[in-house]
């Protein structure tokens, strides 16, 4: 069986990491044979320079220049190397490669991503009509167009503390109004308006991993409790729990919407039952805790991308500990050069 | 209270839910206590054995077992 060629987005392996490295991990350890290409939006993502995960990387064109810039780019590496499948791997390019699909299946290249629709659904600004339709809790959340706005939100409908988010990244609790316009400022520098100001709940943080076929059913999921966070809440240590209640929960979103392909339940716990946070339409950068327990996502959906199918996995072990640790390695530096030059590492 | 049923003890002393992911380090007693419950006894049986065990009355013993089950809910509200 020839190597399949696939493509990696989110190789920003760092102290806010991307899940593309963490996805190539699980592909290599698995038993199908691949030749994994690093899609790279910086020239400085770690991924960049891990060879014995990719066989090259290439730097991309930000996806807000448009889908262009991105076909042209993706058709390029086609052209150098070949590029059979694409794990889009961050929020910012997905709305583009979904509403690109077809494009890339006539290119040749496959993917197993949720429709247009299925994506906008669980947008943070329509999760509460979503939750109500699969039964759960939502915090009460309103959409803010300004520092204005968020300010009149946080002294009259959502009082302090609260929390105040980004469309697509970054959140933060804030205990006054000062930090509250301190960091949704530094959100909207980033990310732009609108941003969300959502209420705090008091509970325990939980998350599960899944992946969904072509039909809306789920064929693999992995639960967690986060126990050591970063300062923007991404997991440094966790363990894995199952709770049943989530598990419904998680069939429920995937029958209502027919979700297609990965997505991450990000959910809290209180006294009067589960409370859904947020959900991301891809893997999250944990999914090798996943893998490590004997679910193989990524594996799983390149057997649904090649052959329609794949054996259903809901089996791993409880109170395994995930442990994230920081290393360094030594390389050379006309890598970066070629990065920075011809656009790929090899210099192709 | 966390679900007994699927409360495990490892031989360090340490109980783990695998519903909730919350770790709680039990001393000897609460160790003995806990494993009784799981075992389906009741309160009294329990402080009849946990009297005998460690060699203490059966009223204190029988508060204790107590004292267990509501420090078990408590720990599940804080979880």
């Amino acid at each position: 069986m020839n190597s399949l060629r696939i493509g990696i987005s989110g190789i920003n392996a760092t102290d806010n990491p991307g899940p593309g490295v963490a996805v190539a991990r699980s592909l290599i350890e698995s038993n199908i044979p691949t030749e994994l290409i690093g899609l790279s939006y910086d020239v400085h993502d770690p991924g960049n320079y891990i060879f014995n995960l990719f066989k090259n990387s290439y730097l991309m064109p930000y996806p807000n220049r448009g889908w262009q810039g991105l076909i042209t780019a993706l058709k390029s590496i086609q052209s150098k190397n070949g590029l059979d499948i694409l794990i889009p791997c961050l929020d910012a390019e997905l709305p583009l490669m979904i509403k690109n699909q077809q494009e890339l299946r006539n290119e040749g290249i496959q993917t197993l991503l949720p429709t247009e629709d299925q994506f906008e659904l669980r947008s943070k600004d329509r999760l509460a009509a979503l939750a109500r339709e699969i039964q759960c809790g939502y915090p009460k959340t309103e959409v803010v167009y300004s520092l204005d706005q968020m300010i009149q939100v946080l002294k009259e409908s959502i009082p302090l503390p609260a929390v105040i988010k980004g469309k697509y990244y970054k959140a933060y609790v804030v205990y006054n109004l000062d930090t509250a316009v301190l960091k949704a400022t530094e959100i909207a520098a980033e990310w732009g308006f609108p941003l969300l100001v959502q209420e705090k709940l008091t509970g325990q943080e939980i998350n599960l991993i899944g992946l969904a076929d072509d039909q809306g059913s789920v064929v693999g999921r992995v639960s967690i409790k986060k126990q050591l966070t970063t300062h923007l809440g991404k997991v440094w240590t966790a363990v894995t729990i199952r709770n049943e209640e989530l598990d419904q929960l998680c069939d429920r979103f995937c029958k209502v919407t027919g979700w297609r392909g990965p997505f991450e339940l990000e959910c809290m716990v209180t006294s009067e039952g589960i409370h859904l946070i947020e959900i991301n339409p891809r893997f999250p950068a944990w999914v090798y805790f996943a893998t490590g327990v004997g679910v193989n996502l990524p594996q799983m959906l390149v057997q649904l991308i090649t052959k329609g199918n794949c054996p259903k996995n809901l089996d791993y072990s409880l109170g395994k500990y995930l442990v994230r640790y920081s290393t360094e390695f030594v390389t050379d530096l006309n890598l970066f050069q070629n990065l920075l030059s011809l656009r790929n590492r090899e210099g192709l | 209270m966390p679900n007994l049923r699927f409360l495990n003890m490892s031989a360090n002393g340490m109980a783990f839910d695998p519903e909730t992911g919350e770790s709680y380090q039990m001393n000897g007693s609460a160790q003995f206590i806990l494993q009784s419950l799981q075992k389906g006894l009741d309160s009294q049986e329990i402080a009849s054995a946990l009297s005998l065990k460690f060699n203490i009355p059966f009223e204190k013993a029988h508060t204790d077992v107590l004292e267990f089950q509501v420090q078990l809910e408590m720990m599940a509200k804080a979880a």
